[in-house]
């Protein structure tokens, strides 16, 4: 591994988290109102606002404000949230399990599946199976996210309720911890395949043309000449496409927890998205900053994970590294 | 409007009779002889998702639902045989707002004939298919403080061309409206939230633009995000905007939104409207020392409102409950929906079996500190676990005792020293849902503490009281600093805490009553409301048990 290409890098990501944080203050203070302005209720003086606005800290001066929410960011203690009054670190780590569980399973899912399918498609070429994944795939992934959720909860909770319409767990929840085990995970199956659904197309359609391209390549066929199995040819060509998926795959990470939103306000679920949602409508700058600086945190993160991943799976990225 | 501040009070009044109230010169206790809860558990489910909330409704998964807006759901709901709607005229109102600081709406004729060239029977059926009551009054027709007239239709466009053309308008022959100094009026922009957001009034601000054309002027729609929108409308930065907002019962809010005091950057006097003999007539509102004179200054004011028109009042949504057809004593009026207090003590399962009733919450409450919540949401759920003095008769909408048996607001000293005395005598033998007894010196451990901390919310309510004693256990006495008959309203309404809880409280602003580490203060929420929270799983349910020493449990009216 080339250290000063490593450690390049770091830096570059480093850059990219300081632009985030200052980003995150100023876009929120300039947007229109706080949280304290949208409040028309007579009964709430104009006095009253502002004794809200000093608990808040608003009535400190920018710099002061923009000192603080600094110093918040790099030793990650986010205070208070304006709407909760509870620290948003516990806000958060409440709502984390929901939101992983959903992204991560919906993620291994529509990518297996995706994968598998867009292989399928390139061994089939020109077959009726390469056409039904090409359509299935243009198909599902063209569709607006919420639309097809909103859909499958009119169909499988409400029409054949074969699946609950809201939340992780049922009122009364049951008792043991098998029968809660298996009551969480049918609540979380309709949003977990909702979200596998939307996403599989982009796989399969990716890598069927990743696929493609390499079955084409010479040494497929110097492997095909030589009689391996099929399944050898297969898994060589597989391999040579390994980097661009693991890349996709990492950067796709961030994108699913900003697609929670909409899947978390659908089924009614308690997770990050939801959370974001409502520090952002709510003017909650304690939350929202804390949000996307996480966000930014995971993305630079999957960011300097793929580069890392590419220059394992792909020697010639490391090479390239050194030379420069 | 669907802001959850906006529709805050409106909630407030609705769902929670014991945090609203208007005022009277002394009374006795009238609350209806409903006497529960004959529950033991009451679930509110959280679902955030409007269209699951109607699929959940539907499917049996809930036994009562409120605040039902859309008229498509209303309507989808009236089909299911297993549920009843109840309907109820509600406290949300909804104006055209007019910019009087700047021309053209700088003129009460023009503002007047405008509100005449709306023909606002035909919004409500075409909009809102009938699930709303045309308005023509400041405060909503089911205040008992709103002119009798309230509702009156007065669409005439004629007239309405008629009243300019006698106070010097013309028209261009392109049928432009023309001032009287002759210069035109020229197009202007009609603020509205995004459709995305609130797609009725988007509609409805088009037919409003559409309407003004009668008398010449030309408006176009502008949606923009809310918080622009009120920060437009806080520096008079706009022409004419569509906005809605929960109102109170009483008229007292109407000095908050008219008086020319309130017109500055931020203040509640979003029309800019000045005018010495309203401003008389709000000041007179506001101070006045009892019932009878603050009846004379309200019609006064609202008297003189009809007469400027600074704002446009065009509808008030009716509020909508639907509630399964399982359970049975559900109580509604012609004032409250059946999603209220007393419902939730009367309610038992029409086959008899006890079960826990289920409600819907519409959004996570997140905060359950009595002192920083300031949703609707949390207050929905704090509402049933805690009380006030008291509470709101659900017929006639006036006061009725609630930890109080009787009240008393007397005037007392001379010139510059009168002032408002409230005496409150707290009912006997009363406990906390813990089991100790609730006596006056719990309240006042509760308004002093309030007024020590400047509490946000609860600020306005206590500002004005210069001391509290109780001579006795019972009897609490409130003395305040000046005279308005609307003192009694802002004490009465404060929720009640045990200054046990008061006492261990160490720092009201992060105090989580439901964290057992004590670091902020005492664990659990005690109060002296019919239910007690049992268990709250975040984003999921809260449950909610009968408190075992509710005052109305035994039917002994305790």
């Amino acid at each position: 591994m080339n250290y000063r290409w490593l450690a390049k890098r770091f830096l570059s990501s480093l850059f990219v988290l300081a632009a985030v944080i200052a980003l995150n203050f100023v876009i929120f203070r300039m947007m229109p109102g706080d949280a304290v302005s949208t409040i028309i209720d007579p009964s709430f003086s104009p006095e009253a606002k502002e004794n809200l606005r000093a608990i808040y800290g608003l009535d400190k001066s920018l710099p002061e404000q923009f000192a603080i929410y600094v110093k918040q960011m790099l030793t990650f203690s986010f205070g208070l949230s304006f709407i909760s009054r509870k620290p948003v670190w516990d806000e958060l780590l409440t709502r984390l399990p929901v939101t992983l569980a959903l992204t991560s399973a919906s993620m291994a899912i529509s990518a297996a599946f995706g994968i598998w399918l867009g292989i399928k498609a390139a061994l089939n070429r020109g077959r009726l199976a390469e056409k039904i994944v090409l359509a299935a795939s243009a198909l599902t992934a063209s569709f607006p996210g919420f639309f097809v959720q909103i859909v499958l909860l009119m169909l499988f909770a409400r029409a054949l309720p074969i699946f609950p319409l809201r939340g992780t767990l049922s009122v009364p929840p049951p008792e043991g911890t098998a029968a809660l085990f298996f009551d969480y995970v049918r609540h979380m199956a309709l949003p977990v395949l909702s979200l596998s659904l939307i996403g599989f197309g982009g796989w399969a359609l990716y890598v069927r043309n990743l696929m493609v391209r390499a079955l084409g390549e010479d040494f497929v066929l110097m492997a095909r000449a030589r009689g391996l199995p099929r399944g050898r040819v297969v898994w060589h060509a597989f391999r040579t496409i390994m980097p661009p998926i693991i890349t996709i795959l990492l950067m796709s990470v961030p994108g699913l927890v900003s697609g929670a939103v909409i899947t978390e306000s659908v089924f009614s679920l308690h997770g990050i998205g939801t959370f974001l949602l409502e520090a952002v409508s709510g003017h909650d700058y304690p939350s929202a900053g804390a949000s996307f600086y996480l966000l930014a945190l995971i993305t630079v993160f999957c960011n300097f994970a793929a580069d890392v991943a590419y220059g394992f799976a792909d020697p010639r990225v490391r090479i390239e590294g050194k030379k420069e | 409007m669907h802001h959850a501040k906006t529709i805050l009070c409106a909630l407030f009044m609705i769902l929670l009779p014991c945090f609203s109230s208007a005022a009277f010169c002394g009374g006795k206790t009238g609350e209806p002889d409903i006497h529960g809860p004959k529950i033991s558990e009451l679930s509110m489910i959280i679902i955030s998702n409007p269209d699951a909330q109607i699929m959940a409704a539907e499917a049996g998964e809930l036994d009562i639902m409120g605040d039902i807006a859309r008229p498509s759901d209303i309507d989808r709901l009236a089909e299911n045989k297993e549920l009843a709607m109840s309907t109820a005229r509600g406290f949300h109102a909804f104006f055209l707002l007019l910019n009087n600081k700047k021309s053209p709406w700088n003129s009460a004729a023009l503002r007047r004939a405008a509100a005449m060239s709306i023909d606002r029977s035909s919004i409500v059926r075409m909009i809102f298919s009938g699930y709303c009551e045309p308005i023509n009054s400041w405060l909503p027709p089911v205040s008992p403080w709103a002119p009798a007239d309230s509702a009156a239709d007065i669409y005439d466009p004629q007239a309405a061309r008629e009243l300019l053309k006698k106070n010097g308008y013309s028209w261009t022959l392109s049928g432009r409206l023309t001032a009287p100094d002759g210069s035109e009026v020229p197009p202007m922009k009609l603020l509205t939230p995004l459709a995305r957001v609130a797609p009725t009034t988007a509609e409805l601000a088009q037919i409003i633009a559409d309407s003004l054309s009668v008398i010449g002027i030309s408006a176009e729609t502008e949606p923009i995000d809310f918080s622009v929108m009120i920060n437009r409308l806080d520096r008079k930065d706009y022409s004419m905007a569509v906005l809605a907002w929960g109102m109170g019962r009483n008229p007292d809010s109407l000095y908050s939104f008219y008086h020319s005091s309130m017109d500055f950057e931020g203040g509640y006097n979003m029309t800019g409207i000045s005018d010495a003999r309203l401003d008389g007539a709000l000041e007179a509102l506001r101070g006045a020392p009892d019932e009878q004179t603050a009846r004379a200054a309200s019609a006064e004011a609202q008297r003189i409102l009809a007469e400027l028109m600074p704002s446009v009042p065009i509808y008030s949504r009716l509020s909508v409950a639907a509630v399964s057809k399982k359970w049975k004593n559900i109580f509604t009026t012609d004032s409250i929906t059946a999603d209220n207090m007393w419902t939730l003590l009367g309610a038992e399962p029409a086959d008899g079996k006890d079960r826990p009733l289920r409600m819907l919450l519409a959004e996570e409450p997140r905060n359950l500190n009595p002192f920083t919540a300031s949703s609707a949401y949390s207050w929905q759920v704090l509402g049933l676990i805690y009380e006030s003095l008291l509470t709101t008769n659900p017929y006639t909408l006036e006061n009725c005792g609630a930890i109080a048996s009787s009240w008393e607001v007397k005037t007392a000293g001379e010139g510059k020293g009168r002032h408002t005395e409230l005496v409150f005598r707290v009912k006997e033998g009363l406990l906390w849902n813990d089991g100790s007894p609730l006596t006056a010196r719990d309240i006042k451990a509760t308004i002093d503490f309030l007024r020590r901390n400047k509490i946000p919310r609860f600020f306005d309510a206590v500002k004005n009281i210069k001391k509290t004693e109780t001579p006795d256990d019972h009897t609490l006495r409130i003395v305040m600093d000046g005279v308005s008959y609307w003192y009694l309203d802002n004490a009465a309404s404060l929720p009640a805490i045990p200054a046990a809880v008061i006492e261990k409280i160490k720092d009201w602003q992060r105090w989580d009553p439901l964290a057992e580490d004590g670091r902020t203060g005492p664990h659990g929420l005690i109060g002296s409301g019919p239910f007690m929270l049992k268990s709250y799983r975040p984003g999921e349910y809260l449950m909610l048990e009968r408190n075992p020493h509710y005052r109305r449990l035994g039917g002994d009216g305790r």
